[in-house]
């Protein structure tokens, strides 16, 4: 961790080692600031702080979070053609074998039946669907 | 990886805690020099896909810290070397992109940095240079004489990027064996021109750089000096790859 912020930032040393004794559920600050720094770096502290405030409302609130990648789709549609537009698999198959691991959520909610038809009921209170595989891929779907 | 040595100049003491050493050609030359005066060193990238990876991050870092520490750093973008193909590191040619398709990576590319360095006129602003500029207009049996007389064949037959398709009996084009002369080559244009004496890359790059030195001594009798970063690899020592998993 001390390693990639010495590397990729222009903290301080003090701070750094500060940071690289975190242990557990405080070593995510360490990598957030290390993420927000290094963005920084390239590409300005404005955008870095609004990269950083997406990424704390779709990994922690959970809810949809602007600046996700989004994309379009007729509704209603099937979940494994949704899961494949949304690029989150590459193939039905894939995205049935997902679903069979309990990876594949519909607005943070796992998806148990590989035919389930969704339509615009599903649509939560923005307007979008958030499609997600895991804890980390997420993609919203606008209602075309 | 071998033990960084005690710096005195401002620049290379970051440099070092900040972890980014891994080599240099004089370490004491190289360290008096930046303890002397305002040393100009670049760094260059092909422009061979439309983004950078974390790898041309460090090398973009170096830039920044000479930058703060008030040298003066170059941005090399490889428009010319693009056109010829790097076959380090591949066992197949690299496809030929085209002229148009070069200049869009390398806007793209620059738009990419445009935080990261302070690019203008004043003495310790970064500027961006493009070898296709010296390299598009070499005349061939000029450049063969003047140049291509000081590399040994030989020597060229045993560096990793040859010897590597040779072993492996994939073909290396002539195109792509001249690869390592036009980077050395760029190392000496880049010191007639602006007075560059460093050049910094990843420590794979070693062999062409020190080419590159040795051209320079020869052509101009110039001390020319290499320093190098390590491979980016993940916490527990695996190389970092987009494809492969790891955390930070």
């Amino acid at each position: 961790m001390g390693r990639f912020l010495r590397l990729f930032t222009d903290m301080p040393e003090a701070e750094i080692v500060r940071l690289e004794k975190l242990q557990g559920a405080e070593l995510n600050e360490a990598k957030k600031t290390l993420a927000t720094e290094a963005t920084a770096i390239l590409h300005g502290r404005e955008a870095a702080v609004q990269a950083a405030e997406t990424a704390r409302k779709a990994f922690e609130e959970g809810v949809s979070a602007e600046g996700l990648p989004t994309i379009t789709a007729k509704l209603p549609d099937g979940i494994l053609n949704l899961a494949v537009a949304s690029g989150l698999a590459v193939s039905n198959s894939e995205a049935r074998k997902l679903i069979a691991n309990n990876g594949l959520k519909l607005n943070d909610a796992a998806v148990s039946d590989p035919r389930l038809i969704v339509d615009t009921y599903a649509l939560n209170s923005d307007g979008v669907l958030k499609l997600s595989s895991g804890k980390k891929r997420h993609v919203l779907v606008k209602p075309a | 990886m071998p033990a960084a040595p005690q710096f005195q100049s401002e620049f290379l003491k970051t440099f070092t805690a900040r972890g980014a050493y891994y080599d240099c050609s004089a370490p004491a030359d190289l360290d008096a020099l930046f303890g002397r005066e305002r040393v100009t060193a670049y760094i260059g990238f092909d422009c061979t896909a439309d983004s950078l990876h974390i790898g041309h991050m460090i090398q973009l870092m170096t830039l920044r810290r000479l930058q703060q520490a008030g040298h003066k750093p170059i941005l090399l973008m490889g428009g010319g070397t693009t056109k010829v193909g790097d076959p380090s590191g591949k066992d197949e040619t690299r496809q030929l992109l085209t002229p148009s398709q070069i200049e869009d990576n390398k806007q793209k590319i620059l738009a990419s940095i445009r935080h990261l360095l302070k690019f203008g006129d004043g003495p310790s602003d970064a500027i961006m240079v493009d070898n296709a500029e010296w390299l598009d207009r070499l005349e061939y049996i000029p450049f063969l004489r003047e140049v291509g007389r000081h590399f040994s064949v030989n020597r060229m037959l045993t560096m990793d990027s040859v010897k590597l398709r040779l072993e492996r009996e994939q073909p290396l084009s002539f195109l792509e064996f001249n690869y390592s002369i036009m980077q050395a080559y760029d190392f000496v244009e880049l010191y007639k021109r602006y007075g560059c004496r460093l050049q910094s890359s990843g420590s794979d790059q070693w062999g062409n750089i020190v080419s590159g030195i040795d051209l320079g001594r020869r052509m101009e009798n110039a001390q020319l000096f290499a320093l190098t970063t390590p491979l980016i690899t993940t916490a527990s020592g695996a190389k970092m790859g987009k494809t492969a998993a790891g955390a930070v």
